[in-house]
Order: C-alpha cells, then sequence, then structure tokens
C-alpha cells in the first residue's frame, strides 16, 4: 500500500479565526484512484499520523474519504508510471505531482486546474475513466476550527488504509508499490455564509 | 406489487414468496449465457464491457467539463436488471440493503445472501455470482467483510441526506457507496469485477432509495441543469429519463414514512409496509 501524503503547511488566514465559521472542506485533487481500493483517513498537523492512529480528535483526525478503486494491478500502474516519465503519451499516470497547497479561499471550479488528458479516439470505459485524476474532500468544519485555534497554518496528512479486494487467502501485497499516496493538491475551503 | 408498480423492499424483511422469487430470479439470470444472462450484464458494469460512472470523468469527446453521473447511471442499471428480472420472474423486484440498521451492525450482509442453500437445499444463487473477472482468478465471486460494527451509521447517512446541494449529496452519497464496496471486499472492492457479486445490486438499491428520499426533501428535478440531457451508455436513456421513479415502474415501501423530520430515524426505517 502506498506510504501517506503530507502536505506542505497550508496558510489559514484570517478567515478561520474570529469569524462565525459555517462549514469547512478540506479539497484533495488529482487523487489517484487506478489501483486498490483504501480509506483515507486525514489529519490535521500531525504528519507522523499511520494506521494505528486513533480516529480522534485529539490526534486531528478530520474525517475520511474512501477511494473505490479501478483495480489496475500494481505491475501495470508502474509500467504506466515509467511510461509517463519517459515523456510517451501514456494514460492515467501524473507524474511527480508537487502537492501544492492552496491558500484559504474559494477552490478554482472542478476541472479547472486539474488537467484531463485528451481522449484518445475510442478511448471509453475503464481507460477513460482510470486517466481522470479524482476530486474528493472531506467536510471537516470542527477539525477545522480546532486546528485554527492552534495556530495560523495546518499540514494534512492523509494515511491510506488498504480495503482488501483479494479473497481470503491470499494476502501477500509485496508486489505493491511503496511510495507516497499521490495527490496533486490539497487546499482548505471556507464558507462563511 | 403496490398500484401497478414494482415494490422495493428491506432484504431483511422479505416475505418468503418475495425471497424466493428474487433468488429464482437470480437463478435464471445466472443459468443464460447470451445477453440476457448473468455473466453479460455484470460485465456492463466493470470488465469486459466498462461502462459504469463514478466520480467526475468525461464521458464523451465533446464534453470539456467531467460531470458525474453516478447516481442516474446507477438507477439506470438497477431498472435494467430489474426488468431483466420480471422477465424472468414476474414476481421479481430488487430488494434493498439498509447497513445503517441495528441488524446489519450485528450480521453484516443479509442473510438471505450468506446462507449457502435456499430452503429446498439448491445452493443460493445470491451467495456469490458467476464471474470473468475476479483479480483472484476464480470462476466465482467471494467476499472478505470487515466487521458490521464498521458499517455506516444512521448519524452518518443522516448528515448526507441534510445536504441540500446536489452535487454535494451525491458526492458524499458516493462516499459512503465507496466505502461500502470497501467494507465487503473481495470481488465487491474493486471497480473491475464488483458487479458479479449479487449483493452489489442490493447495495446499490440502498444507494438509489437514499436519492429518493433525498428527491422527497429537495425536488425530483434537483439535479443541474447541465446534465439532463447527457446519455446514460449504454442505456437507452437520458438523465432527465431516470429522475422520477415513479415513471420508471417502481417505488420504495415506507418511503413516506422514511421522509421524516428527523433524518436520523427516517434513514434507519427497515421495516416493510
Amino acid at each position: 500500500m502506498a506510504r501517506s501524503y503530507v502536505s506542505p503547511p497550508i496558510d489559514l488566514g484570517p478567515q478561520a479565526a474570529g469569524r462565525e465559521l459555517r462549514r469547512a472542506d478540506i479539497e484533495f485533487e488529482g487523487v489517484d484512484h487506478r489501483g486498490a481500493s483504501f480509506e483515507a483517513r486525514v489529519f490535521l498537523n500531525h504528519p507522523d499520523a499511520d494506521e494505528s492512529t486513533p480516529k480522534t480528535p485529539e490526534q486531528g483526525y478530520a474525517g475520511s474519504f474512501h477511494v473505490y478503486g479501478f483495480g489496475l494491478p500494481p505491475e501495470e500502474l508502474r509500467e504506466r508510471d515509467r511510461a509517463v516519465a519517459a515523456g510517451k503519451r501514456q494514460g492515467g499516470a501524473r507524474e511527480g505531482g508537487d502537492a501544492a497547497s492552496g491558500p484559504a479561499a474559494a477552490a478554482p471550479p472542478l476541472g479547472g486546474e486539474v488537467k484531463v488528458p485528451a481522449a484518445r479516439p475510442g478511448d471509453a470505459g475503464l481507460q477513460a475513466v482510470a486517466r481522470t485524476p479524482a476530486r474528493r474532500y472531506v467536510i471537516a468544519t470542527e477539525a477545522v476550527r480546532r486546528a485554527a485555534a492552534q495556530g495560523a497554518a495546518v499540514t494534512v496528512t492523509v494515511v491510506p488504509v488498504m480495503t482488501d479486494p483479494r479473497p481470503p487467502g491470499k494476502q501477500d501485497r509485496s508486489d505493491e508499490p511503496d511510495e507516497p499516496l499521490r495527490i496533486d493538491r490539497t487546499a482548505i475551503v471556507f464558507y462563511n455564509q | 406489487m403496490s398500484n401497478g408498480m414494482v415494490l422495493r423492499m428491506n432484504a431483511s424483511n422479505l416475505a418468503t414468496g418475495d425471497l424466493a422469487a428474487f433468488r429464482d430470479a437470480y437463478a435464471q439470470m445466472m443459468a443464460i449465457s447470451d445477453n440476457r444472462g448473468w455473466i453479460f450484464f455484470s460485465g456492463i458494469h466493470g470488465q469486459p464491457q466498462e461502462k459504469c460512472w463514478h466520480h467526475y470523468r468525461i464521458g464523451s469527446s465533446n464534453q470539456t467539463e467531467p460531470v458525474n453521473l453516478f447516481l442516474p447511471w446507477h438507477r439506470a442499471y438497477l431498472l435494467l436488471l430489474e426488468n431483466n428480472f420480471r422477465d424472468l420472474n414476474g414476481a421479481a423486484a430488487l430488494p434493498w440493503w439498509d447497513w445503517t440498521s441495528d441488524l446489519a451492525h450485528q450480521e453484516g450482509i443479509p442473510a438471505a445472501f450468506t446462507v449457502p442453500t435456499d430452503p429446498s437445499g439448491n445452493p443460493n444463487p445470491l451467495l456469490q455470482g458467476p464471474t470473468i473477472a475476479s483479480p483472484s482468478g476464480s470462476p466465482t465471486t467471494s467476499r472478505n467483510p470487515d466487521d458490521p460494527g464498521n458499517l455506516p451509521t444512521v448519524d452518518q447517512v443522516a448528515s448526507v441526506l441534510g445536504l441540500s446541494s446536489y452535487t454535494d449529496f451525491s458526492d458524499q452519497l458516493e462516499d459512503v457507496h465507496d466505502a461500502l464496496h470497501g467494507w465487503v471486499g473481495g470481488d465487491m472492492g474493486i471497480i473491475a469485477s464488483a458487479a458479479y457479486d449479487p449483493i452489489f445490486y442490493t447495495h446499490h438499491c440502498m444507494i438509489d432509495r437514499l436519492w429518493y428520499i433525498w428527491q422527497l426533501q429537495n425536488g425530483v428535478n434537483n439535479i443541474p441543469a447541465s446534465y439532463l440531457d447527457l446519455p446514460l451508455a449504454p442505456f437507452p436513456l437520458k438523465v432527465q429519463d431516470v429522475l422520477n421513479i415513479q415513471s420508471l415502474g417502481y417505488e420504495y415501501a415506507n418511503a413516506a414514512v422514511a421522509l421524516n423530520p428527523n433524518a436520523a430515524a427516517a434513514a434507519n426505517v427497515g421495516v416493510n409496509t
């Protein structure tokens, strides 16, 4: 399973403190959903969080989103990523992924900053869908409010906890990639009205 | 049926005859090898036809922005399956799995889907389905369910039902849906193979039911206008065709009771009329 993703510090700005906060979302763009399914546990200001970290407010737990993966096998994902790195025209893989943190402002329209690869003739089904990076978000008002009370900036940690797509008796995970969970961009969005 | 409509009921409370009709439809469909059969229909969702709609994506080459047709696409998919069932057994109807109920939080998957045989001693067609897409290579599906205590709660669903924006509601309900697939595990755990497991359709029936309950509160036509004319390939339907379930010929038992100012209670209705 991929290792946790940790965002750069996100400046909450003045919106998080001193005003009536109706709702705060933690948004993730470019979530890789090509492979296995997993629960993505979101923690604030807890970069060392892992699968054993309790999902409690005291640990900075802000909520979870879930990825229902397309089930592409690890070896195929690695081949696609190698092809992208080599500059070939490939589907799905996003090379690197500077986890740019967004300011505490309204997120861009869906698809605005997410580069959707142009469809090839006949490109359909899982090939096309897996190529579209996923956008996910967690409604995390109370967690963001608590974090804002601690300081002006937060880090967002996403711990992937795999839901096993394999039947009982086939638990070997040694062929899975050991790299950080791929998320292209993280932002915290406030709704004050 | 209720007033000539197909009445969908709770999978944990099916009358003997209703459960028998449902099982019979599954068994017949699994024995058909052409495009009326199980392998073909289940293959529409993931492998090999790969038509399912999850989250935001480009659906056709003339689209410039991703859209999310998760709810209408799966409503159409269930409708076509149920139509196929009723061609085989006129009394069959899709039931829903209320994974928020107290019973579900004790037993997990409904007993009708986990017993090895039916009352006549025949293999239970709801236990597993033939598949050509299992990641294990097995010809039949299998599950690896998590602790029933980890199923979604009434309060979780109530908070989703309380969202007034369609896109918000759809996104958050889809997340609950995603979690369930992971909870069941096995072939249900990934998109490529999930629809070959019979529990898939009963899980999605609950998702569709929750959308219907939300529609009763927020309006049947409450969906982005830009979605209305979009096709739901490969079905001969557009989004606007599937918004009103009564026009599609079915309804959910106890929906009027489920529509309750106390959304927590509304989401936990599991008793048939």
